[in-house]
């Protein structure tokens, strides 16, 4: 062998060892780190995993073929829009909540996917709030967290990888997968928690065992006279002019009704009211929002608009109905929730009257007599 | 900020440079005035460039200013313009060497994509260490082979960076954004004592180990590939003078500028008076490369006096060893004030308001009582580490080779894993913080 073939060949060699070696110490590294998620050191105790019961809960239904007829997906704004329970009573048919508060449409287009291939709903029913939101990769700082939230929530280990891209900016995948990563702050912040989830005596976890359909019921005051005054005084907090669709809101949208055709699902809009008095303009988000979503389906109750036609539909929508704040995000108390649950149900049973009455089946009974009252 | 667009204006001024030189390198000593225009050209480019991108905006306020000063109105609008990365850099990359090659000091390149990836190199593109030509230029020309003892090097350099800026300077980072913040606003009252002075330590600290670890980042980076990058840094707070601490800090540009603007206005040859002069225009020049405002003008000035009249009064005063060092400190932190501070006043205000009472508030900045307590740690076992490393560096030795690279594999690799694991436990990260290197600002 001529001694250039040996000096190649040593280069080579040596390369091959530091590559070798890298990836045992990254192997190492990866181990250390599976361990410490396995035993999650670094979880919080948490009495209100909301996005965990939701999907422990949806699962659970599958289990005890209990059907969905009606999936509702949505922000925190479907999440304190519709009251579940109410509005089983009101069609005889079942329902659930998925969605997670602050999330976009690309997170819930991933929501759906995952709920479709777990139940075969009837009717999925987007809440509108969601549409508007930013490109999901240029999550607002503050949405981070609830986006990842609702990422570890999913159950589906594929689904998460091929959406973990398209929900996060790389730089955010390791913090999205691992709680190590995420939380490692805690060994200044909360080293107490830590403490306990070393000895084995944490992260304590509320389940919840009565019927969860995932609602959350937040607010319950109504709109005081101060912040009525200051729709008098300062006008409307939001402006419809601003309204504006990204374009991953195009695509996301897209995608879901793409997907609720495939699988045979009538895909149904509903806007969640906010009070009359916080949004002006809102002729221009209606007519935006129309010529995004009016092409993908034909049926779409915008409460919102409705609230400002619809006399009656004013009435029944007073302070009583909204959250009592004067902030762009304003949501419905839980007044507002059983309101909206029959004024919807109304809308589908006159649009879908095709849809089963499940109130004279036995399991269907046992079911609603197991409401939390 | 980066933007593809800006590549353009990157290959743009490279090309002209390497055109020129070219050009400087072909036309004989006998043609000076040839050789001296081609020089100007590419002066007036890359200073045009860097000036129009960097300080078009300071010199209309400035401008603006004082025409307002002397009761005449202007209402001149600036521009709306964005900053390309390491411009300043890449720009006094590319001036070091069209003048070389005007002293005739280098031979001009005849390869243009060697002279391209010259100014381009990625590992020191952003921030830094400005490479010379003569240093630089050449190592293109070498076939390079791998070499594992040079590559783990590289790679442990880059940890050690890594740990620096993300577990001790990203930490600092949070308290004195948060100090600086407050006296700039409406509480500036609040910064008194105790959090005045731990504002400005831990500003001294966090640019120094900020900066320090990029440039070892790069140093690393570039040691992987075969590369030679030059020593930016050298301990600046064990310095036992200005001049000294001129030595050892941001040691690339301090050359640079020695070089290109000191020694041509005449040095330290031509008497005390002139001496000062050009000490305060190098200064101040400094001051104005790291930022378009006034408050870097006078940081740099601050400097310059530093080095005029501290270091003579520390010599006569006989004031030396560690006692020196402190002082060295202490007046740099003083002068950082203006380096940080959102305008003068803040500025005046975080040293005026330095001392050691309000103890109470210390913990109303964004770190908990933990995180302080390690901080103030770290930074403890980093001016151990140094100075250790600095005593070694005298007898010839080199500290990572005696605490790594010379251990057993079991203890070397245990060392790799503690570096991995303090990065990720205890690291500043998935928060809210803007975490980019400093320097990247200029």
């Amino acid at each position: 062998m001529g001694v250039r073939k040996k000096q190649k060949r040593a280069r080579a060699v040596s390369f091959k060892a530091l590559l070798a070696r890298g990836a045992v110490l990254a192997a190492m590294a990866v181990c250390i780190i599976a361990v410490l998620e396995n035993k999650r050191i670094f979880v919080e105790d948490s009495a209100n995993n909301h996005e965990e019961w939701k999907w422990d809960w949806y699962y659970r239904l599958k289990q005890y073929n209990i059907p969905v007829d009606v999936l509702f997906v949505g922000n925190s704004h479907l999440l304190t829009g519709i009251n579940p329970y109410v509005f089983t009573e009101k069609t005889g048919l079942y329902c659930f909540l998925l969605g997670a508060s602050g999330v976009g449409v690309a997170d819930l287009y991933f929501t759906i996917e995952e709920a479709v291939k777990v139940q075969k709903p009837k009717v999925i029913v987007l809440e509108t709030y969601a549409i508007n939101d930013d490109e999901p990769y240029r999550l607002e700082k503050g949405k981070l967290n609830d986006q990842i939230n609702s990422f570890r929530a999913r159950r589906d280990t594929w689904l998460k990888i091929q959406s973990t891209f398209s929900l996060f900016d790389y730089h955010n995948v390791p913090i999205a997968w691992c709680e190590t990563f995420r939380n490692h702050n805690y060994i200044f912040t909360k080293p107490d928690q830590l403490m306990r989830n070393l000895k084995g005596e944490g992260p304590r976890r509320r389940v919840r065992n009565d019927i969860y359909l995932g609602q959350f019921a937040r607010f319950s005051k109504g709109l005081s006279p101060q912040t009525l005054g200051r729709y008098e005084s300062e006008g409307a907090p939001v402006d419809g002019e601003k309204y504006e669709i990204s374009k991953s809101s195009v695509k996301y949208v897209g995608k879901i009704a793409r997907l609720c055709r495939e699988n045979g699902i009538q895909l149904v809009f509903l806007t969640v009211p906010m009070y009359r008095g916080h949004v002006e303009n809102y002729q221009v988000w209606h007519d935006r929002l129309a010529a995004h979503i009016s092409p993908l389906s034909p049926y779409w109750l915008d409460l919102q608009a409705l609230q400002l036609t619809d006399a009656g539909l004013g009435e029944v929508y007073g302070p009583a109905a909204f959250q009592d704040t004067y902030s762009a995000n304003q949501h419905l108390t839980n007044y507002g929730m059983a309101v909206t649950a029959g004024v919807f149900a109304q809308y589908l049973d006159r649009i879908m009257p095709s849809l089963p009455d499940r109130r004279g089946e036995r399991r269907w009974q046992d079911f609603v007599a197991r409401f939390p009252r | 900020m980066w933007d593809w667009r800006f590549l353009g204006l990157l290959v743009f001024s490279s090309t002209v440079d390497y055109v020129l030189g070219r050009a400087i390198g072909n036309t004989g000593e006998d043609k000076k005035v040839q050789r001296k225009s081609l020089l100007a050209l590419s002066l007036i480019i890359n200073l045009g460039i860097l000036g129009f991108f960097k300080y078009a905006n300071f010199f209309i306020d400035s401008i603006d200013g004082l025409f307002t000063f002397f009761g005449t109105e202007l209402h001149i609008s600036t521009l709306n313009i964005i900053l390309p990365v390491g411009i300043s850099f890449y720009t006094f990359q590319s001036l070091s060497y069209i003048i070389d090659v005007y002293r005739r000091k280098i031979e001009p390149s005849k390869d243009i994509i060697a002279f391209l990836t010259f100014i381009s190199f990625f590992p020191q593109l952003v921030a830094g260490p400005i490479e010379r030509a003569s240093h630089l230029l050449p190592q293109f020309n070498d076939l390079k082979k791998f070499d594992y003892a040079r590559a783990r090097e590289g790679i442990v350099e880059i940890f050690i960076g890594l740990v620096k800026k993300m577990v001790i300077a990203d930490r600092l980072a949070v308290y004195v954004d948060s100090v600086f913040l407050t006296a700039s606003g409406q509480n500036r009252g609040e910064i008194q004592g105790l959090p005045s002075v731990l504002g400005l330590i831990f500003f001294a600290f966090q640019l120094y180990i900020d900066f320090s670890a990029y440039s070892q980042i790069a140093v690393g980076t570039a040691k992987i590939l075969g590369f030679n990058l030059s020593t930016n840094f050298r301990r600046p707070y064990l310095s036992r003078s200005f001049n000294n601490f001129w030595e050892r800090w941001h040691i690339s540009l301090s050359q640079w500028m020695r070089d290109y603007i000191f020694i041509p206005l005449g040095g330290s040859r031509e008497g005390r008076v002139r001496t000062v002069r050009n000490l305060l225009i190098v200064f101040a020049v400094s001051g104005l490369w790291h930022g378009a405002s006034w408050n870097f003008v006078i940081w740099g000035i601050i400097n310059g006096l530093f080095v005029i009249i501290l270091d003579p009064l520390l010599a006569r005063l006989k004031i030396k060893g560690f006692p020196a060092s402190v002082v060295v400190f202490v007046m740099w932190t003083l002068s950082l004030a203006f380096f940080r501070a959102e305008g003068l006043d803040a500025a005046l205000g975080m040293i005026c308001g330095a001392g050691f009472g309000n103890a109470g508030s210390v913990l109303d900045f964004g770190l908990g009582g933990n995180e302080l307590a390690f901080s103030l740690a770290m930074l403890a076992a980093l001016m151990c580490f140094e100075y250790v490393s600095e005593n070694l560096e005298r007898k010839g030795k080199n500290i990572l080779d005696m605490l790594v690279f010379s251990r057993p594999a079991w203890l070397r690799w245990s060392i790799y894993m503690v570096m991995v694991f303090t990065v990720i436990l205890f690291g500043v990260y998935a928060t809210n913080n803007d975490n980019s290197f400093i320097y990247f600002q200029f």
